[in-house]
């Protein structure tokens, strides 16, 4: 089997705040291989942004700190590098797209600007790659390739003469254009229309194509991963609930909590009828519910829910549930 | 009271259908009718700008809701759905048309008039944490509406309250509390029943559930859902999510840079959408289901500016079927069949399956 790009072991990113510690993310695992999408889905404060903080070293410190765990990272530890060694990393091999462009982008210097600044940097100085005299020609190239139309005057304007589209369109250019081997796409299209959205994932999808890049899609909308993703990972609380390829989680989720999210979507072309709900609210990351996060709001919780927190179980090949419904002390 | 707004009229005849059906159905009475309705805003003037510009916010717009339907609208954003809305509540004044609520032009009533008259509407913001005032408890912000329209005071105006907090999911023991002590989800229940109280004819939903995860927005949607079967409401469902429409509404309608371009029945809508615009969109919307295949084209361009909409059919830059006489003429907005009103052109061969696209 070749080793994975991305493999990320039991980590553990902790806020410590005054009024206590909140366990944002509390032992998160998964691989990712090269060239893949992998979807991590949930809903608001269940982590997963700040797993992909966690991974490129970006979380607020103080009052955030990674207290435990293992990014390996093409076969070496990210939690162990110098600060100057991850600087290097971030945009050449991993880089991120966030949700919002409006506040990625520095007001006060030109598209062209921004999107040279990375090349210049990685490229220029620091891997000898190119000669300066190149990175105009580049940065037109990577404007084209993120379908910016009309470049030649694009390039020198400033972000607030672009729309949220070409904005975002602008971010994945600069995002890209060191060719990193993993990109982290924190909800890339939660910030555009519809049919801007769906430009946006077509273009994500034909840079996969023609770039070999990895994907890491951290997203809420499951109309989005159903599209784009070739594997999920489904958060809840702080840890990874269930993990399975895009198919499979869709037609037969296992862990109570997955069928529930998948349940609670409204769909086009379904009659009108009540939504299934979920009971209660997402738990408290300063006190969570002993035992499985969800035995409060699940309802197959068994007493062993309550007191056992369920580790995660491979039911099948590449299939991870973390439930007691399907293993461990448990029958049903 | 020479109230020009029959407010007790109305009353029976809902409770006569509620009672028939066990369930809300829609009259075919038109409850709101909106005409030609336009509204222009002035773009704010730098101290060089020459000429005034106008944004075309909501341009010759015609429809009617029906009493105790669901009718949606849609659209991407600048489109002029929110500016359609707040028209309707009398909250902005139209640059002219016709707004008729149960029979009356609202277009022309004072301030006076339309204040009573809000006594029959409410609305329902995008964000609950802005939309309620941080300094007062749950009861003051229940309460403040039976005030203002003096509805009821003393041990009858906590009978209301008390029942309307039950009705929208929450306890007694919230009254006291401020909106910044509950979550998202909590909060829209308390702007949910802050509209309740007053037991509306017509409520606005704005965007309702675009602030809230998933599993939250079900629970607001089946509560909205629930009470408008209990209580006979008419709700214009305002959102740029066509999943959320198409799960709530009876009737949609299309909006695109201020004209409505298409409006249906739901099912005319899904399987029968003639529009372009509105092909595009259904194309665009992403489906939870990794069966399902994309069908049509992704849409190219951008959606064009307010400011200067672009002439003839404002649709015909993007549009992959656009023919020279587009950019000149402007398509009527037409009833093709029997409700089902499109905005093109080429609404003859829109009947006929459109050729792909050259």
């Amino acid at each position: 089997m070749p080793e994975p790009l991305l493999k990320v072991q039991g980590l553990k990113t902790y806020f410590f705040l005054e009024r206590g510690v909140v366990k944002a993310v509390d032992g998160v695992d998964f691989e990712m291989k090269k060239g893949e999408i992998l979807g991590l889905v949930g809903e608001t404060g269940c982590g997963k942004s700040v797993t992909a903080l966690s991974i490129l070293r970006l979380v607020q410190s103080p009052p955030g700190k990674i207290v435990e765990g293992k990014v390996i990272f093409e076969g070496e530890d990210l939690l162990k590098k110098s600060n100057e060694e991850m600087r290097k990393i971030r945009g050449t091999k991993i880089s991120m797209i966030f949700q919002d462009p409006h506040t990625s982008l520095d007001p006060v210097f030109t598209i062209g600007y921004q999107i040279a600044e990375p090349i210049a940097l990685h490229q220029v100085i620091e891997q000898h790659l190119m000669r300066a005299e190149e990175v105009p020609g580049k940065v037109m190239e990577m404007l084209k390739l993120v379908r910016i139309p009309d470049p030649e005057h694009r390039v020198v304007e400033y972000p607030h003469q672009f729309s949220g589209g070409m904005k975002q369109r602008a971010m994945i250019a600069m995002m890209i254009s060191c060719n990193p081997s993993l990109l982290i796409a924190d909800e890339p299209t939660t910030a555009v229309d519809v049919t801007i959205q769906a430009q946006i994932l077509d273009l994500m999808r034909d840079l996969r194509q023609k770039l070999g890049t990895s994907v890491l899609l951290i997203t809420h909308n499951l109309g989005v991963v159903a599209e784009m993703c070739d594997r999920l990972a489904v958060m809840y609380a702080g840890n990874i609930v269930e993990q399975a390829d895009l198919k499979t989680l869709f037609e037969d989720p296992k862990h109570p909590y997955t069928s529930a999210l998948l349940a609670a979507v409204p769909k086009v072309g379904t009659k009108k009828m009540e939504l299934e709900t979920i009971p209660g609210m997402v738990p408290s990351l300063i006190t969570p519910p002993p035992g499985c996060k969800f035995h409060p709001r699940c309802p197959h919780a068994m007493d062993i829910c309550r007191k056992e927190f369920p580790q995660m179980i491979e039911i099948d090949k590449g299939r991870l549930v973390r439930c007691h419904l399907y293993g461990g002390g448990s029958k049903k | 009271m020479s109230s020009r707004i029959p407010r007790t009229k109305s009353r029976p005849a809902k409770a006569e259908i509620a009672a028939l059906s066990g369930k809300a159905r829609v009259s075919g009475e038109k409850l709101i009718e909106v005409k030609s309705l336009k509204k222009y805003f002035e773009t704010k003037r730098g101290i060089f700008a020459r000429e005034r510009k106008w944004v075309h916010a909501v341009d010759d717009v015609n429809f009617y809701i029906r009493r105790g339907e669901v009718f949606g609208l849609v659209g991407e954003s600048g489109c002029g759905k929110t500016t359609v809305g707040k028209l309707i509540l009398g909250l902005i004044r139209p640059t002219t048309g016709e707004i008729d609520f149960d029979g009356h032009n609202i277009a022309e009533f004072d301030k006076e008039e339309l204040r009573k008259l809000r006594r029959r509407m409410g609305i329902i913001y995008q964000h609950p944490q802005s939309s309620l005032n941080p300094r007062m408890t749950v009861h003051t912000i229940l309460s403040r509406p039976i005030d203002i329209h003096k509805i009821a005071q003393g041990e009858k105006k906590e009978e209301i309250i008390l029942k309307v907090l039950e009705e929208v999911g929450l306890e007694p023991q919230h009254l006291d509390r401020y909106p910044h002590e509950f979550s998202g989800g909590q909060q829209q229940r308390i702007a949910i029943g802050r509209v309740l109280v007053l037991n509306p004819d017509f409520v606005v939903l704005d965007e309702p559930t675009s602030a809230l995860d998933v599993s939250v927005q079900a629970h607001i949607l089946n509560l909205l859902g629930e009470l408008q079967s209990k209580f006979d409401f008419t709700y214009l469902l305002i959102s740029h999510d066509l999943n959320i429409v198409e799960h709530m509404s009876d009737r949609i309608g299309v909006m695109y840079v201020g004209k409505m371009v298409e409006l249906a029945d739901k099912e005319e809508l899904r399987r029968n959408a003639l529009h372009p615009y509105t092909r595009s969109l259904l194309a665009a919307v992403p489906i939870a289901d990794p069966k399902h295949k994309r069908t049509g084209a992704i849409l190219k361009g951008e959606v064009p500016s307010t400011i200067n909409p672009p002439p003839g059919c404002r649709f015909h830059p993007r549009c992959p079927y656009a023919k020279p006489i587009c950019r000149e003429k402007e398509p009527e907005f037409k009833d093709v069949d029997g409700g089902h009103y499109v905005a093109c052109l080429f609404v003859k061969s829109l009947r006929h399956k459109w050729p792909s696209p050259a």
